[in-house]
């Protein structure tokens, strides 16, 4: 690889200390998080931080060397390469994207589960790059990026991109266009113009403080910020109310159709009644009903634990039935998936892992206990958008079993009301203008 | 409190009579399901010249070895077999610089010390300048909590020299000896029990190489106790 010597260029490096001391904390000044002094201290008065350990270690032995980003980049006659054609709503969010680009502004971008939302990216992006801006596209999730680099890579197919995430082995490049994990933002300091940010609500991008700051640090002052969402969460909408964030809606899937309604069935004790082999009777009518038609199914539980006596239960009044379980440390997780998608199986029991991100077309879906803890309002809203994703079947069943309707479970279904209104309201504001092709 | 290695919550039983009489209750650091990843070396399965975890008592090969090179005494005890977990560890805590993780073992580590040992004095090995530069603490001493070591010996390493640890097992038996005495202490030191620390033993050239400087400064016996084997 070739190395660029900085100082012959006339840039200079700028020197920054990675870690704030007061009195009686102190504070990384790469993943912004606080400790007590006496729980990180090293012998001879040195600090260090743990929080961001796996990034290699911040100590108060070090500093930060930065550069100012000269967005050097070679200037391309074409960007864009990709010559598909976006739907009448798809161009109009992006259209809105693109100006809050030009304004140095940050957006969020809700558009439901299936509504194409990478490709209704590729104009922004575009437009970022003809106007030699640094391009960061990140996501929480390492299988999102290793899935998203192929696709923009055929859709700019003259540009230099570089995957970063923690399992590369490449070594790091400077490049226009960048696809990280959100960890790796931690590693970058005034960087970027703008900056995307995909599944914004997923695991661990929302729960941690840590890596929201990466963001704040990763674009420069004058960037702005794109937030891709299926299902914001409160803090997101909150800034919408308070008119710091702009929006956009794309409430329509790419097939026109809204989404599936969720239904809910309540049972108490659904946990010990399977755990009696006895099969409770939504559950029963579900199963059936996919059986009749020959339809595939998914049945989401709440903990790894349930599913072996569910699927016991289930393979006993349904012995027919080719079932299996899939969690997260399931060796053969990526097999089963397939064999799913090769309709070698006729359904799986899974836990939240396959809550985002899969599609198999025209599938019905179920869940079990679904007021648990383990399902935020988030994961239920894209769990029920695993649902009428194929055009051939747009509709499909979402059923979900629980004691009781917990906030989470009343959020979810409430959002999916408010989405298809949306849908609604969109489709009489433009019945002058033709239905895009679908 | 968060486990340290596997970061979840440790649910701890406190006993009732803690509320009648108030006592001391050490927190854990460190969850039971990790600790269990661990393997602890029984006295009556290892080697009675190193510690290596093996079936007997007997001396092992390596052992034998040793014992036809050199012409002193010297025996070594380990806590912790060096398997796969341990080494993870020793990468996030010394490698990586994860300090925090000296709690996981500096309780049982310094326990074992204190049991096993009739030394006068104690002494952790030490780190050279630029490992101090680099890691910011010497994780021997990291891991002993409240027991009194003495300082007396110094290390010096050239700078392009390879870390031990870096080294193939032939490269680290050729290793010249980079210990030294602090001058001031010689007579602190004469005939008396020295019992040497570190966190592991892998081929025995480190420890063996302090051991011979100790003893030409006059110390009647030395020995050393390491976390793992």
């Amino acid at each position: 690889m070739k190395t660029r010597n900085w100082k012959d260029e006339g840039i200079k490096t700028i020197k920054m200390p990675t870690m704030a001391v007061n009195e009686s904390r102190v504070h990384c000044l790469r993943c912004n998080t606080w400790f007590v002094k006496s729980l990180v201290q090293l012998p001879r008065q040195e600090f260090y931080c743990p929080a961001c350990i796996q990034l290699g270690r911040v100590t108060t032995l070090e500093n930060f060397f930065t550069l100012k980003e000269p967005n050097q980049f070679k200037q391309l006659a074409h960007y864009l390469t990709w010559e598909g054609k976006l739907t009448e709503s798809q161009l109009r969010c992006s259209k809105e994207v693109i100006h809050s680009f030009n304004h140095g502004r940050d957006h969020l971008l809700w558009a439901v589960t299936g509504a194409g939302k990478t490709e209704m990216l590729f104009p922004g992006i575009n437009e970022a790059l003809q106007a030699g801006k640094r391009v960061c596209l990140a996501s929480p999730r390492v299988d999102v990026c290793l899935e998203l680099f192929p696709r923009l890579q055929a859709a700019f197919k003259q540009v230099d991109i570089a995957l970063l995430h923690g399992r590369q082995t490449e070594p790091y490049r400077y490049t226009q266009l960048t696809i990280a994990t959100t960890h790796q933002l931690l590693r970058f300091y005034h960087a970027f113009d703008v900056l995307i940010i995909d599944e914004v609500d997923a695991f661990p991008y929302a729960q941690n403080k840590k890596l929201l700051y990466a963001t704040t640090q990763a674009k420069k002052e004058t960037g702005s910020c794109l937030f891709l969402t299926a299902t914001p969460g409160e803090e997101l909408l909150k800034k919408v109310r308070q008119k710091q964030l702009a929006v956009s809606y794309l409430p329509r899937r790419f097939h026109g159709f809204p989404l599936p309604e969720i239904q809910v069935k309540l049972v108490l004790n659904w946990y010990s009644k399977m755990y009696a082999q006895k099969l409770i009777r939504p559950l029963k009518k579900f199963i059936k009903n996919c059986q009749e038609v020959n339809r595939q199914f998914l049945i989401f539980v709440p903990h790894i634990k349930h599913l072996p006596f569910v699927l016991k239960a289930v393979a006993k009044i349904f012995p027919s039935l080719k079932i299996t379980t899939v969690f997260s440390a399931d060796e053969q997780r990526l097999e089963k998936v397939q064999a799913m998608r090769n309709h070698e199986i006729d359904g799986l029991i899974t836990t939240t892992i396959l809550e985002r991100g899969v599609t198999f077309p025209g599938i019905d879906v179920c869940v079990l206990g679904a007021d648990d803890d383990t399902f935020s309002s988030a994961a239920l809203v894209q769990i029920a958008g695993r649902v009428g994703r194929s055009p051939k079947r747009p509709t499909g069943n979402v059923l979900f079993i629980c004691a009781g309707l917990s906030r989470s479970v009343k959020r979810a279904i409430q959002q999916i009301k408010f989405v298809n209104r949306k849908a609604k309201e969109e489709e009489h504001a433009m019945s002058s203008v033709s239905p895009s092709d679908t | 409190m968060q486990c340290l290695l596997c970061h979840r919550q440790i649910r701890e039983a406190w006993p009732l009579g803690s509320l009648i009489l108030p006592q001391r209750k050490r927190i854990s650091t460190t969850c039971a399901e990790c600790l269990g990843t661990f393997h602890k070396i029984r006295l009556k399965t290892s080697c009675v010249g190193c510690g290596r975890h093996q079936g007997s008592k007997n001396l092992c090969q390596d052992c034998q070895k040793w014992q036809a090179k050199v012409n002193y005494h010297f025996v070594n005890h380990a806590l912790y077999q060096y398997d796969a977990t341990m080494k993870q560890y020793m990468h996030d805590y010394k490698f990586q610089g994860h300090y925090q993780l000296r709690h996981v073992f500096a309780r049982v580590f310094s326990q074992f010390i204190a049991a096993q040992s009739k030394a006068d004095y104690l002494v952790a090995l030490p780190i050279d300048d630029q490992t101090w530069q680099t890691r910011g603490f010497n994780q021997v001493t990291g891991l002993l909590e409240d027991l009194q070591t003495i300082e007396i010996l110094n290390m010096k390493r050239n700078a392009d020299e390879k870390r031990q640890s870096q080294k193939k097992r032939h490269e680290r038996l050729k290793t010249s000896n980079h210990f030294q005495i602090d001058v001031e202490c010689p007579e602190q030191i004469k005939d008396k029990q020295i019992l040497l620390l570190d966190d592991v033993y892998t081929t025995g050239r480190t420890l063996r190489h302090a051991a011979e400087t100790l003893y030409a400064a006059g110390c009647r016996t030395v020995e050393s106790i390491t976390l793992c084997r």
